[in-house]
């Protein structure tokens, strides 16, 4: 319902491009891996694009890219409404996770079901902390919440993914 | 990597690997795909409550049957709301719809928390009171209530802070008086939520709420906005479902079990006409005058040194050929007299109509001024009119003096038929048929509920083919 903003003026496509170079990769890869490649990349194309439109409100943001996030997250519901109405012209709803398919090496095959089994929170920060190596305060800003709790979200995501294996890791 | 936590060998691999394919699946955002990306619906995420719908919807899981239904009137959530799955608890949603079936219609009165419009949401001022306006369980068992809430707006009175010289929204389009949505069936609880905004007609769909997905138990629904003409409002979906309701306090809600859109959704007036309403698929009409007016177009070209030797009448004739071609009704087969090429034309033509036939059919044109450039050639302002979509504003047009008679110039109908999926071969001029403020340019159509012209999310672009 909302009426999009005019986009802001031509000259300032330095400073977001810079914005986006710092952004970008955090916000993409927390939602690819909460949502799965083509969703979450969507989203965070959706979420970058309208940081551009808001250019002059992201700028005053003191965490632009947990608010994204957010934004992300509005957007896949956004597709997967969408969707769900797709099914009416006979196409297959498929709400789209992460592609389990694509390890490399060969694993335990009840991981991929219990990370697609996490929330798309838990989800996103373990992948982003012990996929990706970010730090408990990177992966904090990218999902927009507190040291605390991705410590709480990551811990919980172990232990889900633990128990697949069901290792008991004390 | 953060060491806070024994990492068994296996799922430190897995994740490693995980993230290593997801990053080569999502090839990386740059600065210019997000500028060029087009967002047709609103993302503003809803904000965070202190009791957010999530954390009470939670609790709930844990309680009594009664307990979550009451939490559940509580709330008022995003389209979506929550649910209260059939794994978890499906007594408790049971206890919910069947304590529907035993409520009155007599009004009753909620302390609400918050409220969401369309997905997105908002904390207000103070604690508005929900009323109930009515229940309704339908054939199919899904009960449906309906609320007012009554907001504190604070100071200001809800209006945006506009800066001088741009275009603000009237006060209505802020309007106090809100009205919530609940629907309940044996799985699942959900709620939606429209401002009361003021009629384009007698009534508006403000919303098709999507409920029970998750739950496998989908119901397709609407809420409708009227005025006190209206005594029944109708949906019709495409399996023959038909649900019907007399509004109370100007709303109704219509559903139907299952994911299919209604194929019809309508009013009956008080003297029993049937008005069909707008904007079904997306199922949001947005009132015009809340909407921003598309920016004026450029200046017109300069006048010519030679002016035709009867302006005036040069002028009249002008005029009369855009009227002609753009007022609906009129026989096409004179099109020929007022439009330059007509026979390359036909085809466009054809397309647009079939792609907007209700804007075809109800299209008309103000014309005005007029400039002549030349003793043959003229530049205009003209602005469309029609029902079904969103209009383009004014524009700029051309006009020539061809065989005795002053003509539409290709061009400028190349523009108009480009707005609805219309392609002109040859192609026209690019300087005579560009489009102004809001409208597409030629060659971005993607369909009559296509994306490449919308300005906002429940905009259905549109356009007209001359009558």
């Amino acid at each position: 319902m909302e009426v999009l903003r005019a986009v802001p003026s031509l000259d300032e496509p330095a400073a977001f491009g810079e914005f986006v170079a710092v952004v970008e990769p955090k916000l993409r890869r927390a939602l690819v891996a909460a949502y799965g490649s083509e969703l979450g990349r969507e989203a965070a194309a959706d979420a970058l694009a309208w940081a551009w439109q808001h250019w002059d409100r992201v700028q005053t943001m003191n965490n632009p890219a947990g608010y994204l996030w957010r934004v992300g997250q509005t957007s896949v519901r956004r597709t997967t409404r969408r969707r769900v109405r797709e099914v009416v012209d006979g196409r297959e709803f498929e709400l789209e996770l992460i592609d389990d398919g694509r390890g490399e090496r060969m694993v335990e095959p009840a991981l991929a079901g219990a990370l697609d089994d996490l929330s798309p929170q838990q989800r996103a920060a373990v992948v982003l902390v012990h996929g990706h190596g970010y730090t408990l305060s990177e992966a904090g800003e990218a999902l927009g919440c507190s040291i605390s709790t991705i410590r709480n979200h990551v811990a919980r995501a172990l232990r889900r993914l633990h128990a697949a294996l069901e290792v008991d890791d004390g | 990597m953060a060491d806070f936590e024994e990492l068994h060998p296996d799922v430190a691999g897995f994740l490693s690997d995980r993230a290593g394919a997801l990053d080569r699946d999502a090839a990386p955002i740059d600065a210019d795909e997000a500028v060029h990306r087009t967002v047709t619906h609103s993302l503003e995420p809803a904000r965070r409550w202190v009791h957010t719908p999530a954390a009470v919807a939670s609790h709930a899981r844990r309680r009594p049957a009664v307990a979550a239904a009451v939490i559940a009137a509580l709330l008022i959530g995003s389209v979506g709301g929550f649910a209260a799955g059939r794994s978890s608890a499906p007594g408790k949603a049971n206890v919910a719809a069947r304590g529907a079936a035993r409520d009155s219609s007599t009004p009753s009165t909620i302390v609400s928390q918050a409220f969401a419009v369309g997905g997105g949401g908002f904390a207000a001022p103070g604690i508005p009171q929900l009323t109930r306006l009515f229940l309704r369980t339908t054939a199919e068992g899904v009960a449906l209530r309906g609320y007012l809430q009554e907001m504190d707006l604070g100071l200001q009175g809800g209006m945006p802070m506009c800066e001088a010289g741009q275009w603000c929204p009237p006060p209505e389009c802020n309007p106090s008086t809100y009205f919530m949505a609940e629907l309940s069936n044996d799985e699942a609880v959900s709620q939606n939520g429209s401002p009361q905004f003021p009629l384009d007609g007698p009534a508006a769909s403000r919303g098709q709420g999507y409920h029970g997905q998750q739950e496998g138990a989908p119901v397709s629904s609407y809420m409708v906005q009227t005025s006190s003409d209206v005594l029944t409002v109708r949906g019709t979906w495409p399996d023959g479902f038909v649900d019907e309701m007399q509004p109370v306090n100007g709303w109704a809600i219509v559903a139907h079990s299952g994911s299919a859109p209604a194929s019809a959704l309508e009013v009956v007036l008080a003297d029993a006409s049937t008005v069909a309403l707008k904007n079904i698929d997306g199922g949001y009409s947005y009132p015009a005058r809340c909407q921003p007016p598309p920016p004026p177009p450029p200046e017109l070209p300069p006048a010519g040194k030679e002016q035709p030797a009867d302006a005036d009448a040069a002028r009249q004739s002008v005029t009369e050929a855009y009227e002609y071609v753009f007022t609906a009704g009129n026989d096409r087969n004179n099109n020929g007299t007022y439009i330059e090429n007509a026979d390359a034309l036909k085809a466009p033509s054809e397309q647009v109509k079939q792609n907007f036939p209700e804007a075809s059919d109800t299209v008309s044109v103000e014309v005005g001024e007029i400039r002549f450039l030349s003793t043959t050639e003229a530049a205009l302002y003209f602005e469309l009119k029609y029902d079904g979509g969103l209009l383009f504003g004014q524009q700029i047009g051309y006009a020539k003096f061809i065989d005795g008679h002053w003509k539409i110039e290709y061009g400028t109908m190349c523009m108009v038929f480009g707005w609805g999926g219309g392609v002109c071969d040859p192609p026209p001029d690019p300087a005579r048929s560009t489009s102004a403020g809001n409208a597409p340019q030629p060659g971005t159509y993607t369909g009559p509920s296509g994306t490449a012209s919308m300005s906002s999310a429940e905009s259905t672009p549109t356009t007209t083919a001359p009558n």
